[in-house]
């Protein structure tokens, strides 16, 4: 082999070497949802403002409205969902109760957010937030007020909804903490709420 | 005037700006199987067609893709590159990512024709067995995976994905084995013949 072919085969493997470790974060991260994380809590993101009807009919400007001295634990999901958002809510009902009885609501402030703005009407909302036991003052569940903002809305979260079997939609399902200035400093798997609620009262602190 | 010669090429580089027209992309890439099964080889296989021997020789591939060690090291890296679930999801969310995607393969294709008209067959057997088995690899992690890889595409969609990974890596590596065992001495012979 000349030194032309050796020399091309070198700068074809840094090139190769180098997109795959670009790729992939420094060869730490292979799915994108864990990318997401990682980046998160590397460098918290301001989400832009969006507006918001809760399951009192209340027009809510997220998060200016939702108190600068609380944390947030938000969520995604979709009423007509018959699969893991209902476990998501239970989840959050279970929160609820925790902040009830460790009297944690002037801390931490839990945020459901329907991403089938288009269906979850005001109404719906109100119905869905009646059958989870949904407390407004510790707990809102809400849909989009203007639902041309969804987009925007799952994109600054890094929420990719995508089409599934029988009319259902499919997320990346995950617990988004964000801070006092509505920055998302945080993403955990949504099987750990427990976590995330701990983790959450200690970057309160 | 066309060159009768050169017809195939034509169609390779057609066959990629068919590929990469918004409304065929959308419609492979709507389905992870499609995706990686479909539109990744096809854009492999639109680089091989390209690279006839006048091209080649425009290149001067001769030069520096000698052995085709140049060529077979590119498409290996690009190969696991494109079957990461991050770099899947990237490339239908980021434009670029989605060029660099068509780009990188389109190359790989070119490159590994090439190759595999120079190369000697122990470098061949190495790299695509390489291949293969990480190909087979992802596939069934694809398979046993219980959570989504790709944001972009459901579970149901994965897990079939992982099953046409590893039947792509048997087909290529039964392929291979059929090539090589209808004229195996011969290859050999040549081999030894051209590197002593």
């Amino acid at each position: 082999v000349n030194a032309l072919s050796w020399a091309a085969s070198s700068l074809v493997f840094l090139v190769g070497i180098s997109l795959a470790g670009w790729f992939t974060d420094g060869f730490q991260v292979f799915d994108s949802e864990t990318a997401r994380r990682l980046h998160i809590a590397r460098t918290p993101v301001a989400i832009a403002a969006f507006t918001l009807v809760d399951q009192s009919g209340r027009i809510l400007r997220f998060p200016d409205d939702f108190g600068h001295d609380r944390m947030l634990i938000v969520d995604f999901i979709y009423t007509r969902c018959n699969s893991i958002c209902s476990v998501l809510s239970n989840d959050f009902e279970r929160l609820q109760r925790a902040l009830v009885t460790r009297e944690l609501g002037k801390q931490v402030h839990l945020v459901t957010i329907s991403f089938d703005p288009l269906h979850d009407d005001a109404k719906t909302i109100a119905s869905y937030a009646t059958r989870k036991h949904s407390n407004p003052a510790l707990w809102t569940i809400a849909s989009l007020a203007d639902p041309t903002q969804l987009q925007a809305m799952l994109k600054a979260f890094g929420i990719v909804v995508i089409p599934a079997p029988f009319g259902q939609l499919e997320h990346n399902a995950a617990l988004h903490v964000l801070d006092g200035q509505g920055r998302m400093i945080a993403i955990y798997d949504w099987q750990d709420a427990e976590i995330a609620l701990r983790e959450t009262l200690a970057f309160a602190q | 005037m066309i060159d009768v010669e050169h017809i195939p090429s034509y169609a390779g580089f057609a066959l990629i700006g068919a590929l990469a027209l918004p409304a065929v992309r959308n419609w492979l890439e709507r389905d992870m199987v499609l995706h990686m099964l479909v539109q990744l080889p096809l854009i492999v296989v639109g680089g091989m067609l390209c690279a006839d021997a006048t091209l080649r020789r425009v290149f001067k591939c001769a030069d520096w893709n000698r052995l085709g060690l140049t060529g077979f090291i590119w498409a290996t890296m690009v190969v696991v590159i494109w079957m990461l679930p991050k770099s899947i999801d990237d490339a239908v969310a980021k434009p670029i990512i989605e060029a660099m995607k068509f780009l990188s393969l389109g190359i790989a294709g070119f490159l590994l024709r090439d190759a595999l008209t120079r190369a000697p067959l122990p470098l061949e057997g190495f790299f695509l067995g390489n291949s293969v088995w990480m190909m087979a690899t992802v596939g069934l992690l694809y398979q046993s995976s219980e959570r989504r890889l790709c944001n972009a595409y459901g579970l149901d969609s994965q897990v079939a994905t992982g099953r046409g990974l590893v039947i792509f890596a048997l087909t290529i590596a039964v392929v291979w084995v059929w090539r090589i065992s209808s004229n195996a001495s011969v290859s050999l012979l040549q081999t030894l013949d051209r590197y002593p």
